[in-house]
């Protein structure tokens, strides 16, 4: 009976993860680390970027994604997210806005295209069809344009909001 | 051994863990905040992946939300709106042809958008 290999993962906030090492190679950052490295038992892997919450929910999405693969999401998005993506990535995505840019931020650091694209369209979509108002309100972003240079580029939006 | 495999997958209070074995995705109970002024800051090459997913008509409304969200969607109009270009057959009714272009700062290029102002002022448009 033969043991699957096993990597330990090291967040910022200095908490391991052993996660089997096929599953993590869906970094594309761990892959070229383990490449690199020695064939150790369980390679120690520093992911100094990135805290153990969302090094947590990274691994979660690894873990089931490396045996369903996740499908491709369109780019624009024509609907909503929800309609676009399986169930568990619906369920997976239940999480707070804050933990949401930090797992962006994860998936960028550590290469992971399919949950990259994942988190970064569910963003998308909570932009997607709101007023400028309400996406100022939605990310806490002050108005900062002068009533002349909001003037401007509201004239410049003219068309498309017509259209 | 079997101590850490026993502790909760939600507590971070250990030190290592084993999670090899979750079922389904961790729910964060907590997720009522509304803060996600990070966005704006998130870095250039992070941003734009965000911005691929938007449609024509969202990216421009998020160009008016800020300054930094302004410069980052970079509209340019590539044939003005008095500009009158002349029908390619004869029996075409006159139009106002009113192009744009949207581009990002860093180069890409996000969308193409033509739109077509009709005599009676209505608009057709198309988004590639």
């Amino acid at each position: 009976m033969s043991e699957t290999k096993q990597v330990e993962l090291t967040s910022k906030d200095k908490v391991s993860f052993k996660v089997d090492r096929d599953v993590i190679l869906m970094s594309g950052l761990v892959k070229d680390m383990l490449e690199e490295g020695d064939e150790d038992e369980t390679p120690i892997i520093p992911i100094p970027n990135v805290d153990s919450k969302p090094l947590q929910k990274v691994i979660e999405y690894c873990q089931y994604h490396h045996k369903e693969p996740a499908q491709e999401i369109e780019k624009p998005l024509k609907g909503k997210i929800e309609d676009v993506i399986c169930d568990w990535d619906k369920k997976f995505l239940e999480i707070d806005q804050s933990l949401l840019i930090e797992l962006i931020m994860a998936a960028n650091y550590l290469n992971i295209k399919d949950l990259l694209d994942l988190t970064c369209a569910k963003v998308a979509s909570m932009i997607k069809g709101k007023s400028p108002e309400q996406i100022r309100e939605m990310f806490g972003i002050e108005n900062d344009f002068t009533p002349e240079e909001e003037a401007k580029i509201r004239e410049e939006n003219k068309w498309c909001e017509e259209a | 051994m079997g101590q850490s495999q026993n502790q909760s997958l939600s507590s971070l209070d250990n030190k290592s863990k084993n999670i090899n074995t979750l079922p389904q995705p961790q729910h964060d109970e907590g997720s009522s905040i509304v803060d996600l002024s990070s966005v704006a800051q998130l870095p250039d090459e992070v941003l734009e992946q965000v911005l691929f997913f938007l449609d024509h008509k969202s990216l421009m409304r998020l160009r008016v939300s800020c300054k930094s969200f302004s410069e980052k969607i970079v509209y340019r109009k590539i044939i003005d709106t008095n500009k009158i270009l002349k029908p390619t057959h004869d029996n075409q009714d006159d139009l106002y042809h009113y192009e744009s272009l949207q581009i990002s700062d860093m180069a890409n290029v996000i969308g193409f958008h033509v739109s077509v102002l009709s005599h009676d002022q209505g608009w057709a448009s198309v988004s590639i």
